[in-house]
């Protein structure tokens, strides 16, 4: 094994933080209304089993509503629907009026994501471009966990001598849940997130990045590209794979990935400021890490991958849960399959 | 008072009505997410059809140990009977 382990990035702090969602947001009960062949039977659900099939979900995962750029089941309407690019955009701009920045003073725009608007150019060139930014800018892939890897990658950079660079996590997972999965249809949500990481008085303690391609389709997209018309017709461009092994894979990936920053992690933990999937994974971990506080917003956003963490993050500052002096963990797991950690001192 | 071949059948059948599963498939020992290839939310569902069918006064987490079909008719059987 040999694990990507950064440690003692010094100056970096977090400047400004934003976020910004799609105008549809539904409920569990909206999710399975429209969804009702998605049940075996096929049969009209009456209110009393959505209700109930609306708890049960809630209870299991602590999901109750998501935002949705696209009507699953719907065809796709590229020109007037909002994009991964769109929401980074919409984000950084609020990001860049807390940070009161020009955005022209970025030295840097990278964006995490696992769904870009277009095979090329980049999400973050077009974000960039967008709000005015004339920066280097490039995109950061490894799924979910790809939020860490893009703030690590920027740590280094403040770390560095760079004065102030974005980190965007954006998300249009309703553009590729396969309409005929009701529970990918609960779980998965669309949004963006942006944090300014500027030169200050905090620190990266400790981050730690892995990824196995061997498990790659456990969660994936399995159509080649360019599409080709076969391709599409077979699903090839919604997700696919083994949710049952990807879920029994996920809590050892999280058990390496903090155990490595723990061992790093002189003194308590504030914050535990994971990726958000399911209240009870959260809580799990949180407790492992004998986290002081956990930050939890996965009931009104769902799962929105590579943007989860960077979103709850930027949250978590808003609400001035963590800031100066607080020590702040971090973690996620996601397709690859790639997993991370990171402890910030703040 | 339904008999257990009766309430057996009744489970065989919503899973056969409400999930589309073959019969040949529904085994006393068969899983429900790894045998019948259920999802979490299916087993919700079947939860809700369960205590719909059976007028249990039970909760959700009763459930959450029952993994296979002889589990959920055992179950069944002994709410049935309390």
């Amino acid at each position: 094994m040999s694990a990507l382990v950064v440690r003692a990035l010094r100056h970096i702090t977090f400047s400004g933080w934003g976020t910004a969602f799609p105008a549809l947001e539904l409920d569990n009960e909206e999710v399975i209304r429209r969804l009702p062949s998605t049940f075996s039977s096929g049969r009209e659900l009456d209110a009393e089993r959505i209700a109930f099939l609306a708890d049960g979900f809630r209870e299991n995962s602590g999901v109750s509503r998501r935002a949705w750029a696209h009507l699953v089941g719907q065809p796709l309407d590229h020109a007037n629907e909002a994009t991964s690019a769109t929401l980074g955009a919409e984000a950084l701009r609020r990001a860049l009026e807390v940070a009161k920045l020009d955005p022209k003073e970025l030295s840097l725009v990278t964006v995490a994501t696992s769904t870009p608007h277009r095979m090329t150019s980049t999400v973050s060139a077009d974000i960039a471009a967008r709000v005015g930014a004339d920066c280097a800018a490039f995109d950061s892939r490894a799924g979910c966990a790809s939020s860490l890897l893009a703030l690590t990658t920027a740590s280094h950079y403040v770390s560095g001598g760079a004065e102030h660079v974005a980190v965007i996590g954006a998300e249009c997972f309703s553009k590729i849940i396969p309409q005929d999965s009701k529970v990918a249809s609960l779980s998965l949500g669309d949004g963006a997130g942006a944090l300014i990481v500027s030169r200050g008085k905090g620190s990266l303690v400790s981050a730690y990045h892995r990824t196995d391609g061997t498990l790659g389709k456990l969660v994936s997209t399995s159509g080649a590209l360019p599409p080709v018309a076969e391709d599409i017709a077979r699903g090839g461009f919604v997700m696919s794979g083994d949710a049952d092994e990807l879920l029994s894979a996920i809590p050892g990936k999280y058990e390496e990935a903090l155990a490595s920053v723990l061992r790093d992690a002189a003194g308590p933990i504030d914050w535990y400021v994971p990726h958000q999937t399911s209240i009870p994974l959260i809580r799990k971990f949180a407790s492992r890490v004998a986290a002081k506080h956990a930050f939890i917003n996965v009931e009104k956003h769902a799962n929105i991958g590579a943007a989860g963490t960077i979103v709850a993050l930027a949250e978590a500052l808003a609400a001035g849960h963590i800031g100066s002096g607080t020590r702040v963990l971090s973690a996620a797991v996601g397709g690859g399959m790639s997993w991370g950690s990171a402890l910030y001192e703040l | 008072m339904a008999s257990p071949e009766d309430i057996k059948q009744k489970v065989v059948e919503i899973l056969m009505n409400d999930f589309r599963i073959p019969a040949a498939k529904i085994t006393d020992d068969a899983t429900f997410r790894g045998n019948l290839g259920m999802d979490s939310l299916d087993a919700v569902d079947l939860i809700y059809l369960i205590k719909k069918t059976f007028a249990l006064k039970v909760q959700t987490q009763d459930f959450r140990e029952l993994h296979t079909v002889k589990q959920v008719v055992d179950f069944v059987v002994k709410q049935s009977t309390t």
